[in-house]
């Protein structure tokens, strides 16, 4: 009987205006969308693989590390292939970061924005699903019920030695397999078109993150269904049962996601970004005159230093030169300890800014968990990398790189000095004798770490679906079908 | 008559759930995203000053020092110029392109960067689009407004009410006119109410500023010009079909593809017709070019070396530096005239739109459009060139003077970023034919609903 009850829904969804239309949304959308942003994935790649060579090249021609200190690197972030799937929180393929000793790391907006692209961004899979497709298991779902008890087929149908559970259950697999086929189809056809085409090569694991982004699409979906069923089982007429869901999906899918993070800003205030700044800059720049500026007198005092001293230096003799590297030397070590604790002292003003931004960010993604879209998108977004969670541990491990690189930047310059002093004044060519400079790391998190950062999430849709599932079969089983 | 069918109109949706749903939705929507934004905007205005205040300080500092020189290269080559970006003072309204923008820029002889503050913040308020005036009536509204008509035809075929009401005598253009009216009175009332309170707390908090009310009044006209055309289109559809299922269908579906569909996909369809050079492109046509240039370069003093004459060869490289520099600017004036038809052909696309025609007209009333980029655009290579021509003065000066002295030089001669924001009546001009389009719209869809309901069969 099943069977039969199953055979009939898809039939009647197959043949419906809605399939149609389903079936030619998603095949415009999904597999232009994935096209397009395969291609300019493929640039933006092209683009960071020169950028890259060049700095490689400019470090290669670094001839001190006094450059590093003072001057910086930039360091270009590789272009993350599942931002075509999933955009995330930051719509820019790559990035570059201006990153010193001295200051705060700072990144390089773009050069150019295409005003029109900056008004209306383009679709990515996730969106789409979580948008488009959740109004269309609306469309699908909205008359399961209320609009065979309108056309009078329910009566009918329930008049046969049938269990109603099983007529529910037939109604959702079958609407909801239709649903699903286009959305399948486009997502398989838009894949291999790019990957036929060279634009976009994935590895084992982004396979399998794109494998869970897509299952999870589809648990969002069955529960945007699911409860489009339910509400179809509590209300009598059709245009009822549409005007409800589609309120329900404004608010649910529109609205909450959209102004929770505004109310969270409101609700949680972080300290203002620039008074962050100006009294990290002013408690900076004290300890910087006194751990740098006070001791160089005082050393300089001690030691009967003076511009005259400077002078009298011959710089060919090492005798007379020696002096000058101890100075050096000493000063450098001063500017290593200043650089350190400046930093020590931006970290801490950025972690008090960023535990504010942190806790606007766990308000805003609990205000949000009453919104399935919102517990779809942010999941997905972190399983592709490029999520909440994965900016704030990129904006971490900057703050970490600079620390490296401060310790490395001195460190070598120490070096450099060291062993002038310890080889009477020659000096060594650094360009070919150096370590080699760290290298900024950033893997997306694997594993039980991921686990954790969408457990929650995957958790609330299963709830949800689950709850759906039984108010829908407890209305349904009280539906008065007369 | 029509008097007497608007008001059944009126009480029929009154007492609906649909009208319940609409005035609440309507009021909480449009209510917390003013709230939201206006106190959000406060915030950006008080940092921009405290940013400004602090960039004027650095500047102060530096050019209080004694040594010219110093000032001279703390200025145009270490530090730089820091400049945040001015906001626009409707952008609570309407963020536009402003959000994508870069916050600050540090202009320095040869080079400008562009820094970016939008890491800084909470990462999910860049998740999707803010929730603006302008998202909340091109997305949220007019859906509800789509929802509100599309079976104020079929659905009365279909209870029976519609072939009563025709029996008696009573003109169709008259049925159609009140249930326009009926339900587009019923409709904007709420909104028009919502938008008020959100004014009276926007002036509460000192962000309407009289000389912006004719660009407000205005955006909250083409408002309800957008939504009558989701409200015309509706009507039409439901004239088109005879059952209000398949009405909902096609007006969701169109819905979709017009506010969703039709403007996301102008940039990238406009990017396939008309294509730009890439940024690889145009680096490696520049690098050939300045190779050209090179091997020339060299070959000149090759053959220059066994002559005398040093001013001929001068003056040729003189001539090949300005041929190269015309090679160089003829490759980035192309690059930016194909941008510029990209950008003009998204545009038009985007326009078969309403809800991009909208977008664009409430940008430019708000200052925030592609139209203030390029005024930013404009003010900051204003500032690179006066930035370029005062370093310029200045080491003129250094190599008149006897010992090559730097000049002495104050606050008041540094160049400063300058934008000059349009002004009320240019930016309702800009908005103007986007609003012309769409009054075409309603009239066009009302015309299509007209024509339908002349010939509808009401059995």
């Amino acid at each position: 009987m099943f069977r039969h009850l199953l055979y009939k829904e898809i039939l009647t969804h197959l043949m419906s205006l809605r399939f149609a239309l389903a079936a030619l949304l998603c095949a415009a959308v999904v597999i232009s969308g994935i096209m397009v942003r395969s291609e300019s994935f493929y640039r933006s790649l092209n683009d960071y693989n020169h950028a890259y060579a060049l700095q490689t090249a400019r470090e290669k021609k670094l001839d001190h590390p006094s450059a590093i200190v003072w001057n910086g690197l930039r360091l270009h972030l590789k272009p993350e292939p599942l931002q075509v799937f999933a955009q995330g929180v930051d719509e820019r393929r790559g990035l570059t970061v201006s990153i010193n000793a001295h200051q705060l790391p700072k990144v390089l907006a773009q050069g150019w924005i295409d005003p029109v692209a900056a008004l209306f961004p383009g679709m990515d899979l996730v969106n789409f699903i979580g948008i488009v497709m959740s109004l269309m298991a609306i469309v699908f779902g909205y008359d399961t019920v209320c609009g065979e008890k309108e056309d009078g087929t329910l009566r009918l149908m329930l008049s046969y030695p049938v269990p109603r559970d099983l007529v529910l259950i037939a109604k959702w697999v079958g609407g909801f397999a239709v649903l699903l086929i286009p959305l399948l189809c486009a997502v398989i056809a838009g894949v291999a078109l790019v990957m036929q085409q060279g634009l976009l090569t994935l590895g084992a694991g982004q396979w399998w993150r794109l494998t869970v982004i897509v299952g999870l699409g589809v648990i969002y979906l069955a529960v945007i269904y699911t409860a489009t069923v339910w509400v179809s089982c509590l209300a009598k007429r059709g245009a009822t049962s549409i005007m409800l869901l589609v309120s329900m999906w404004l608010l649910m899918v529109l609205a909450i996601p959209v102004l929770c993070p505004y109310l969270a800003r409101v609700l949680v205030p972080a300290p203002s970004f620039v008074a962050t700044e100006r009294d990290r800059w002013s408690l900076a720049a004290d300890r910087w005159e006194w751990e740098v500026r006070r001791k160089l007198a005082e050393y300089d005092r001690s030691h009967g230093f003076g511009r005259r001293w400077w002078r009298a230096i011959d710089w060919r003799q090492w005798n007379s030169r020696k002096l000058a590297v101890e100075r050096r030397l000493y000063e450098t070590r001063r500017l290593h300890y200043a650089a350190r604790e400046r930093h020590r002292i931006f970290t801490r003003f950025d972690r008090k800014y960023r535990v504010a931004v942190a806790g606007q960010l766990e308000l805003t993604r609990w205000l949000t968990r009453f919104s399935p879209f919102s517990c779809f998108t942010i999941a997905a977004a972190e399983i592709a990398g490029t999520g909440p969670r994965s900016r704030m541990r990129f904006l971490q491990r900057l703050a970490g790189h600079q620390k490296t690189l401060i310790d490395y930047g001195f460190g070598e310059w120490e070096k450099l000095l060291e062993y002038e002093l310890e080889h009477q004044g020659r000096t060594r060519d650094w360009r070919r004798s150096h370590s080699p400079i760290p290298e900024f790391r950033q893997e997306p998190p694997a594993g039980a770490g991921l686990m954790r950062m969408v457990l929650f999430d995957v958790c609330a849709l299963g709830f949800m679906l689950a709850t759906f599932g039984m108010l829908g079969y407890l209305a349904f089983r009280n539906y008065d079908v007369r | 008559m029509l008097l007497h069918l608007i008001r059944k109109e009126i009480a029929l949706h009154l007492v609906s759930l649909r009208f319940v749903l609409s005035v609440c939705l309507c009021l909480g929507l449009v209510g917390v995203s003013i709230c939201a934004t206006s106190a959000r905007h406060l915030r950006a205005r008080n940092e921009l000053a405290a940013a400004k205040l602090r960039a004027d300080e650095r500047l102060r500092r530096i050019c209080s020092q004694p040594d010219p020189r110093q000032r001279y290269s703390r200025i145009f080559n270490i530090e730089g110029i820091e400049e945040p970006v001015p906001l626009s003072s409707l952008s609570w309204l309407s963020q536009g392109v402003q959000e994508k923008y870069p916050r600050v820029f540090v202009v320095r002889l040869g080079s400008t960067m562009r820094l970016d503050r939008t890491m800084t913040g909470n990462p999910l308020a860049g998740m999707l689009r803010a929730p603006d005036f302008v998202f909340v009536v091109s997305a949220l509204l007019s859906l509800l407004a789509t929802m509100f008509m599309f079976d104020a035809v079929c659905g009365e075929k279909e209870d029976g009410t519609l072939r009563l009401m025709l029996a008696n005598p009573v003109g169709r253009h008259q049925v159609l006119l009140g249930k326009w009216l009926g339900g587009y009175v019923l409709f904007v009332a709420p909104f028009i109410l919502a938008v008020l309170a959100g004014m009276i707390h926007a002036g509460s908090l000192g962000l309407l500023l009289p000389e912006n009310y004719a660009q407000i009044a205005v955006l909250v006209s083409g408002a309800c010009l957008y939504l009558g055309v989701f409200f015309n289109l509706s009507l039409c559809v439901s004239c088109l079909n005879h059952r209000s299922s398949t009405s909902m269908l096609i007006c969701l579906l169109a819905w979709v593809v017009l506010v969703l569909v039709v403007p996301g996909l102008s940039p990238v369809t406009a990017r396939l017709l008309v294509p730009c050079d890439s940024p690889d492109t145009v680096r490696r046509a520049r690098q050939a070019v300045e190779r050209e240039f090179a091997d020339r370069r060299k070959a000149l003093f090759h053959s220059a070396r066994g002559r005398s004459d040093r001013d001929w060869r001068d003056a040729e490289a003189g001539r090949l530096d300005r041929e190269k520099k015309r090679a160089l600017d003829r490759i980035m004036l192309t690059r930016d005239r194909q941008r510029f038809r990209q950008q003009a052909l998204a545009r038009d696309l985007g326009r078969i739109s309403p809800a991009a025609c909208w977008t664009y007209a409430a940008v430019a009333l708000a200052g925030t459009g592609p139209d203030a980029l390029a005024r930013t655009e404009a003010a900051l290579h204003r500032l690179e060139r006066d930035t370029r021509e005062f370093a310029r003065d200045l080491r003129r000066a250094r190599d008149r003077s006897p010992g090559r002295a730097w000049p002495d030089f104050g606050l008041s001669r540094v160049p400063r970023l300058r934008v000059v924001p349009a002004s009320s009546r240019q930016a309702i001009i800009r908005a103007l034919p986007n609003l012309l389009l769409l009054f075409m719209f309603n009239v066009l869809f009302f015309m299509g609903a007209y024509l339908r309901f002349l010939g509808y069969d009401a059995r």
